[in-house]
């Protein structure tokens, strides 16, 4: 797969089909894997395919494409960043190549836990799991520790932008039902709940890694960092820190794929996550459509239904 | 007495400890609610005086951030009301607003403030009487749903 991955990316750039082609390579550690950005096509033999390629590379394309046409590698979740973007007008179909490669779950870190880091030296998918080899030999982590809990609910098919599809797309039994943590959530009361994010957002320290992972939040500008019109305090102040995290949220508000980038990122553990898929269900339930599915179709805060939409007080 | 007694002093003719009486924050289009509400006033139509009011020029120019701002300082209670379908200024701003904030209404349950605080309607210039009703209405329901504990703990 790596190599047929490679194998195009050279014959894109070669041919002048395009300026530069994202992906991954190897990062500094056998366990984590970098982006890339190849511009030659020697550049492309350092690209690889492995459970560490969790980044969603969506986020690089609005800048991307200012310098040229870009090829991208992109798993089914993070294809669905590029229709998004495209509907949104933050970049043409006609810029940028998608590479969909055949991704069975990628690496979640916990599953390394009990092991050494300093020892591990590779890591490749191995049966429905994935297999580490360390200095002490080979271990195998089953499906259900390895991935993370998005890959172990997901059934996406090929996003509706493939361009390039690489390997066979693996069979998608998921493991796990995908709003099982909002289920648990939901239990708690509204009272509750307006106590719990409290407690998290009190822990936030305003990094803002939550905000440059996430490939929705290309704003040239966001709100937070304007400081002619301040309508967040720039301190961390637990009513601060709230105001940032609820008007982030609504700016995703039907925009979101739920990739979580912004809490895999999130150093201080905020479970950022749950806000997405809340809203997300929210905005299904109530317009009936997603994030990330037709290039074509007008963003869902963007546009009304006049017959179908709920309305506060019917006729 | 000091200043800060005269200040202080309650009223004379209060006996009990005064009720807690809630803070609305009300965002109304020009064109409609706000008339709306002139009409109640000039119609000398009695409703709750709990309610601070901001002219907007349509409700769509009511971002859920004004929402979102007014939980954030502590206010109890928030409403957005513009024309009704089909008679927005702007032909179209209130069916974006709709959207806007019937999502927001339910994220905000979600994430914590009790929908009884925060109410989107449609209320036209020639609906005093509705006007009257409504923030009457309002105010009891966030009255009942006592002090908004804030965002913050
Ligand atoms: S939080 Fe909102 S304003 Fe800031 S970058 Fe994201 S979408 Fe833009
Ligand atoms: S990444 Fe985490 S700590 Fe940083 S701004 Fe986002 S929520 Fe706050
Ligand atoms: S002008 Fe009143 S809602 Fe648009």
């Amino acid at each position: 797969m790596e190599n047929e991955l490679r194998q195009k990316a050279k014959e894109l750039l070669e041919s002048g089909q395009v300026k530069q082609v994202i992906g991954y390579e190897d990062g500094s550690t056998a366990f984590k894997s970098t982006p890339c950005f190849a511009s030659s096509p020697e550049d492309a033999d350092r690209l690889v395919w492995n459970p560490t390629c969790v980044n969603n590379l969506a986020v690089y394309l609005p800048s991307a494409v200012k310098q040229g046409k870009v090829a991208v590698a992109v798993k089914p979740c993070d294809g669905r960043s590029v229709v998004e973007l495209i509907k949104e007008h933050q970049i043409n179909r006609d810029d940028v190549v998608t590479m969909v490669v055949p991704c069975p779950g990628v690496l979640n870190p916990d599953a390394l836990a009990d092991i050494d880091p300093k020892t591990i030296k590779n890591i490749e998918w191995k049966g429905d799991g994935i297999s580490v080899t360390t200095d002490s030999g080979e271990i195998s982590i089953p499906r259900e520790k390895a991935f993370l809990d998005k890959c172990l609910s997901c059934t996406l098919t090929d996003p509706a932008v493939t361009n390039i599809k690489l390997g066979d797309s693996p069979e998608r039994s998921p493991l796990k039902d995908k709003d099982a943590a909002i289920a648990e959530y939901e239990k708690m009361s509204v009272d509750e709940r307006r106590v719990f994010w409290a407690k998290e957002f009190t822990k936030c320290i305003r990094c803002y890694a939550c905000r440059q992972a996430c490939p929705a939040c290309y704003c040239k500008e966001c709100f937070v960092d304007k400081n002619g019109q301040v309508w967040a305090l720039k301190s961390t102040d637990p009513e601060a820190n709230w105001f940032f995290h609820m008007t982030r949220a609504m700016h995703l508000a039907g925009r979101c794929i739920g990739c979580g980038e912004c809490e895999r990122s999130c150093p201080m553990g905020i479970p950022l996550t749950l806000i997405g898929r809340t809203l997300e269900k929210d905005v299904e339930e109530m317009f009936g459509s997603g994030a990330g599915q037709d290039p074509d179709a007008l963003p869902i805060l963007g546009s009304f239904d006049l017959t179908k939409d709920p309305d506060p007080c019917p006729e | 007495m000091s200043e800060e007694q005269v200040i202080t002093k309650e009223p004379e003719t209060a006996g009990a400890p005064k009720e807690w009486e809630p803070k609305i924050i009300g965002f109304l289009c020009n064109w409609c609610t706000y008339a709306g509400a002139d009409l109640a006033g000039s119609s000398r139509l009695k409703y709750p005086a709990n309610m601070r009011v901001v002219r907007v020029p349509c409700s769509g120019r009511v971002d859920p951030q004004f929402v979102l701002k007014a939980f954030e300082r502590g206010f109890d209670g928030v409403l957005v009301s513009g024309c009704h379908p089909g008679d927005c200024h702007y032909a179209k701003g209130n069916y974006y607003a709709r959207r806007r904030h019937m999502l927001l209404q339910k994220f905000l349950e979600h994430m914590g403030i009790e929908p009884e605080r925060f109410h989107f309607d449609w209320i036209s210039a020639a609906e005093g009487q509705k006007f009257a009703e409504v923030v009457e209405e309002f105010t009891g329901q966030v009255k009942k749903a006592g002090p908004f504990k804030g965002v913050g703990k």
